[in-house]
């Protein structure tokens, strides 16, 4: 049995970490806020969602303010990518019901969870080559569609000390993971900022810093797509959601400083341990 | 021509990055104000577990918002935190809404059919199918 006060105390820590988190590596930090509510607090699911979507965007709007004024996120790929993934929002909330009446739910956390592995193993592989070649792979070659709707840009990274420009790579395939992303986040009820880091960072190969800040700014769009449908329903509780919201924000103010500071390698690793967590989370929820 | 392109885009950033500061900051103020109130002044039907606020009326949104406001003003600290919440949730949509107009400023007609779609799309989300799969 918590007390109310206890609950606030505990969960602002929490919601400080997951904020943290979240910043420094493109996340909504869903995650971390919806297993502590279930498990340490006993809050049923579906508030621990309508919690989970406020730390999401409070993560989003948070750090994006940072990254925005810095020029890390790209505000054009950003914009150009929400297409797809406020589509799949709205299409996973419309499957979200169907899926669960016909108790086909669980292929979706196998097929997600299987992908976030597989991620992982090859984001570990690219840091790898990286160390190697002494600097991130990123693309620099000039396609079509990136040139037609301007989906390039550079940074000036701090903790390089060199300005590091890019060209988003195969447009396609990134924007039809963000499509994914959006269904997920509305079947989860977060983000999907992970699988959007994995669209950018693998498909776009855009610098790990620019693909984890333009998810950062992009994840609060995509979780405010289904906030009504948590809100109505009465699952968005003030008392719950506040600690979260006021600890995210502080966690994701203090991780907007540390981001800029960090090699992006050291950033790749938080990421992978992110991945391999969040694959195992979905791999377990879609297990009989 | 490049130069000012370049100028009006750090334009951009920085309306975006202003608009997302403020409305943190606002939501913050309103929230951590209504969790000191309701730490000072509990209220005497207030639930003291976790369980007990799941289980009881506390935190039912309104989405009257003249009731909701008139709660506020009197100081009702749940409704103040409800306020808090709402500006936050909110600044995605002002986000988007305001990426249109700045590339309309712009002349970047791609770019506001884009920003605009994504509205429009969002705006489906929020208020048809949210509402329909509430009451569904």
């Amino acid at each position: 049995m918590t007390g109310i006060f206890d609950y606030i105390v505990l969960m602002l820590l929490v919601s400080a970490i997951a904020g943290l988190v979240g910043a420094l590596v493109g996340i909504g930090g869903g995650i971390l806020v919806v297993p502590a509510l279930t498990l340490l607090f006993g809050v049923p699911i579906q508030y621990a969602i309508g919690a989970s979507i406020v730390s999401v965007i409070a993560t989003s709007s948070g750090s994006a303010s940072a990254y925005v004024r810095d020029h890390i996120t790209n505000l054009r790929i950003g914009m150009f990518l929400e297409m797809g993934s406020s589509v799949g929002a709205v299409v996973g909330a419309i499957m979200s019901i169907a899926l669960i009446r016909s108790g086909f739910s669980w292929t979706v956390f196998l097929a997600f969870g299987a992908l976030l592995m597989i991620s992982a193993y090859s984001s570990a592989v690219r840091i790898r080559k990286e160390r190697k070649q002494g600097s991130e792979i990123i693309n620099q070659k000039p396609n079509r569609i990136s040139s037609r709707l301007r989906l390039s840009g550079d940074y000036y990274d701090n903790a390089v000390k060199a300005k590091v420009s890019y060209i988003a790579d195969r447009v396609f395939p990134a924007f039809g993971v963000m499509f994914a992303a959006g269904v997920l986040s509305a079947l989860l009820g977060v983000g999907g900022g992970v699988l959007k880091v994995v669209g950018m960072d693998s498909y776009m190969k855009l610098p790990f810093k620019v693909s984890t800040t333009t998810s950062n700014f992009m994840i609060g769009v995509t979780a405010a797509a289904s906030t009504t449908i948590y809100y109505i329903g009465g699952f968005v509780n003030p008392v719950l959601a506040a600690p979260v919201a006021l600890g995210v924000l502080a966690g994701a103010y203090a991780g907007t400083k540390v981001l800029v500071r960090t090699k992006p390698g050291a950033l790749r690793w938080v990421f992978v341990v992110a991945l391999i967590i969040i694959g195992i989370e979905m791999v377990h929820e879609g297990l009989p | 021509m490049t130069e000012s392109r370049g100028r009006q885009s750090a334009d951009m950033n920085l309306v975006i990055s202003n608009l997302l500061k403020y409305g943190v900051v606002i939501s913050a103020i309103l929230v951590a104000f209504g969790v000191l109130v309701l730490f000072l002044k509990t209220p005497q039907s207030f639930p003291t577990t976790v369980a007990q606020l799941v289980a009881s009326n506390y935190g039912k949104p309104t989405l009257n918002l003249s009731q909701l406001l008139g709660e506020v003003a009197s100081a009702n600290p749940i409704f103040v935190i409800q306020l808090g919440l709402i500006v936050l949730l909110a600044t995605p949509v002002a986000r988007v809404a305001a990426s249109v107009i700045m590339f309309a400023a712009e002349k970047d007609r791609l770019y506001v059919v884009i920003t605009l779609f994504v509205l429009v799309v969002l705006l489906i989300g929020l208020l048809i199918v949210g509402p329909m799969e509430a009451a569904g």
